[in-house]
């Protein structure tokens, strides 16, 4: 009677949980000086549980590729210090329940936590949602962050170089775990 | 007698507190399904292993290699300056009225686990080529507990001497090192490594054509941009071979200004290519700075927006 209450339990709450391995995330940095962009493509895990419409988001710090891989070392050794905190987090509800079982283009926001370099901030992140058939579905979405937000140090030298803004930008598509 | 307590309750009422307490768990167990994930992964630990990064901000500590190499279509180039004597004090502003004598190198990585290098030292007007192949990288967590890098370097001077090289052929030295290196922590990192230098025309006439040393190095890292450093060498002969022979070290302090790692030390070798700084014999120090820039050569596209 356990086990087959467990299992309907299962069955009902991961039918409705998508999940993403191919979650590619970007960030774009422009400065006067200097415009810095780096990808992260094996780097990151996410799902969605639309039972509970709750998002997590985990991305590998060591994931980034810049085509400068100096820079990637600094960005690892002193900026994200990656040895430190390892991850980034995104952990949150989505703002409005969503149909994710009708096939269209769709708005989504959620609310929750971010965690970068250690530090925890709530943020509301919005996207894209094309919902496709056989329960895939294709997000996007960009948004802003503060590295000053997240007690990332930028020493005073390198200001020019560095934008107080860094466009993050998502991309992934998530497919029903059943 | 419980037992018998039990079976005299109404059945109905049994199952029904039964299987609340059974929903009760299950819903428990639920809640837990969903958050031990988040839970695990909120964790700040690594998942996987990889290759330890920055161990030393250089390819170089500060006369000698560390276990550095630029990454793949990385072009480093690198200027090393050294003043005068400083020990003649005010009277030639501790060495920097001698003015700097220059070593220029340029290295590129074709692999990320091998790099050509060609240099120039104005001390002795040698030019050297090396070789510069990575053999393990340390890793974290667990896994290869070292680094190890070995470097082959061929010098030719461009004095013509006839007493001191009669032939061509004796203008030629050779340097074979094999170094291991450790990152200890976020700050200290320790380099050890075994040197063989081959001369075809020895120094002195009581010097071996070969010999070996002994390299250690030390590095603490003391904010994110700013590290101390220490290097020294140690001959593997008997003072006897060279009574003149000064062990070459050098200390000094390295900063990271975005792209530019730039050092500033102080040392009592001789030359400046490392066979000279090897063979210190004269006493004297230096004040001096190396200047390092990396270019990358690899291709991909730059994401804008």
């Amino acid at each position: 009677m356990k086990r087959w209450l467990a299992t309907l339990c299962l069955t009902t709450t991961w039918a409705q949980r998508y999940e993403t391995d191919t979650l590619v995330i970007r960030f774009y940095s422009d400065a006067p000086l200097e415009k810095i962009a780096a990808e992260n493509k094996n780097g990151c895990r996410s799902w969605i549980d639309f039972a509970t419409d709750s998002v997590y988001v985990q991305v590998r710090i060591r994931g980034f590729s810049f085509p400068n891989k100096l820079m990637e070392e600094h960005f690892n050794e002193n900026y994200l210090e990656s040895d430190k905190y390892p991850y980034a987090y995104f952990r949150g509800k989505l703002v409005a329940p969503f149909p994710y079982t009708q096939p269209g283009t769709y708005a989504v926001s959620a609310r929750g936590m971010i965690e970068i370099h250690g530090v925890r901030r709530e943020e509301v992140l919005s996207g894209v949602y094309e919902v496709k058939p056989q329960g895939v579905l294709q997000l996007s979405g960009r948004f802003l962050v503060r590295p000053t937000d997240y007690k990332i140090k930028i020493p005073r030298l390198l200001w020019e170089k560095i934008a107080e803004e860094v466009e993050v930008s998502f991309y992934g598509i998530y497919r029903r775990r059943d | 007698m419980d037992r018998h307590r039990l079976s005299s309750v109404n059945p109905c009422t049994r199952i029904k507190t039964l299987s609340y307490r059974k929903v009760l768990l299950v819903l428990i167990w639920i809640k837990l399904d969903c958050c031990s994930f988040i839970s695990i992964a909120w964790g700040q630990t690594l998942e996987e292993r990889v290759p330890v990064l920055a161990t030393f901000k250089g390819t170089r500590l500060y006369n000698f290699h560390t276990t550095e190499i630029p990454a793949a279509h990385h072009l480093e180039f690198r200027v090393a300056h050294r003043f005068g004597d400083l020990t003649q004090g005010y009277r030639n502003f501790f060495g920097i009225d001698a003015g700097a004598t220059v070593r220029v190198s340029l290295g590129y990585s074709p692999l990320n686990w091998a790099e050509v290098g060609i240099e120039r030292t104005g001390i002795g007007k040698w030019w050297n080529g090396y070789l510069k192949l990575r053999l393990l990288r340390q890793t974290e967590p667990g896994g290869i507990p070292i680094s190890m890098t070995w470097i082959t370097s061929a010098f030719v001077t461009e004095v013509q001497d006839s007493v001191r090289y009669p032939t061509f052929s004796d203008r030629w030295e050779y340097l074979h090192q094999l170094l291991i290196a450790r990152k200890f922590s976020r700050s200290v990192s320790l380099l050890a490594g075994a040197l063989v230098l081959h001369q075809n025309m020895a120094l002195e006439t009581s010097l071996p054509n070969t010999w070996g040393w002994a390299l250690l190095g030390a590095r603490l890292k003391l904010t994110s941009r700013l590290t101390v450093f220490a290097e020294g060498c140690l001959p593997l002969w008997k003072r006897s071979v060279l009574p003149s022979y000064r062990l070459p070290w050098s200390a000094g302090t390295e900063i990271e200004t975005g792209g530019h790692v730039f050092q500033i030390g102080l040392t009592n070798a001789e030359g400046l290519s490392e066979n000279r700084t090897l063979l210190t014999q004269r006493f004297l120090l230096r004040l001096g700075f190396n200047i390092s820039r990396i270019f990358s050569f690899q291709g991909g596209p730059v994401y804008g927006p």
